[in-house]
């Protein structure tokens, strides 16, 4: 009865030899640098890439930021508005020093 | 990854690459070395692709499966053994006399059966690992094994026998 073990032992003993691995790693390394650097391996890019994202983002934190100041702003500007408009009657007494 | 790095990479993937394309050729040694060379070509030329899902050795043998496919039609590796439509067999001078019993026993198989029996028996790969080589699920890979399993047993029986 052939078991799994006898199938895994009979493809390790019959693997295929290989020859002229070195001739053949040769070959395609002189075509690999017979080829232009493809942008994913060249450093030069990835630096620049690498910039150019850290300053994407910094850009939009920067918005961000610049975005909550505004309404904070504009929230009070409005509610200071509001306070001065409004009669003093609606106001508390001791809210302001002046009567 | 730099050129250097890859050439380095390759350097100790390039064997397994083309032991698994001898035995998707059938020892055919001109063939597999044709499609692994094309292989490790595309692989440099489109390394961007490459998203370190998985592997990077199990990323090249996908790369390499594909150009075999490209190579034989995809058409044949869907539907019966590609050596009794193509005759790839190639003659006594050019094949392995040691892995010889391996294309005679591996002959019968499908050639996706074919490429999930060299992967999990030969290179060691896992159902998961082969699933992302030949894409398809684990399961399909599973009874792709299963099925090719059957046969092997069969015919190291009757081997056995004689």
């Amino acid at each position: 009865m052939v078991k799994d073990k006898d199938i895994e032992q009979f493809f390790q003993q019959h693997k295929p030899e290989l020859r002229n691995s070195g001739p053949f790693l040769k070959e395609v390394v002189r075509q690999i640098n017979a080829m232009p650097i493809p942008a994913a391996m060249n450093p030069e890019r990835q630096k620049e890439d690498c910039i150019r994202l850290v300053l994407e983002v910094s850009r939009r934190d920067l918005r961000a930021v610049r975005l909550a100041v505004g309404v904070i702003v504009a929230v009070v500007v409005i509610s200071a508005l509001t306070i001065s408009l409004l009669p003093p009657d609606f106001l508390p007494a001791d809210i302001f020093m002046f009567k | 990854m730099t050129r250097e790095q890859f050439i380095v990479e390759i350097s100790t993937l390039q064997e397994p690459l083309r032991r698994f394309l001898l035995g998707m050729c059938h020892g055919d040694v001109f063939m597999a070395d044709d499609i692994a060379q094309d292989t490790l070509l595309k692989a440099y030329l489109h390394y961007g692709t490459f998203q370190g899902r998985s592997s990077f050795s199990t990323w090249l043998l996908k790369i390499g499966y594909s150009c075999f496919c490209n190579h034989v039609g995809k058409k044949i590796l869907e539907t019966e053994s590609i050596t009794e439509k193509e005759n790839l067999i190639p003659s006594g001078e050019d094949r392995d006399k040691d892995s010889s019993a391996l294309y005679a026993a591996i002959n019968g198989l499908s050639a996706l059966e074919k490429a999930a029996v060299l992967l999990f028996y030969m290179e060691d790969y896992s159902t998961k690992e082969i699933s992302d080589i030949l894409g398809m699920p684990s399961v399909t890979v599973r009874s792709h094994l299963h099925r090719a399993r059957k046969h092997l047993k069969k015919i190291l029986e009757h081997d056995g026998e004689r």
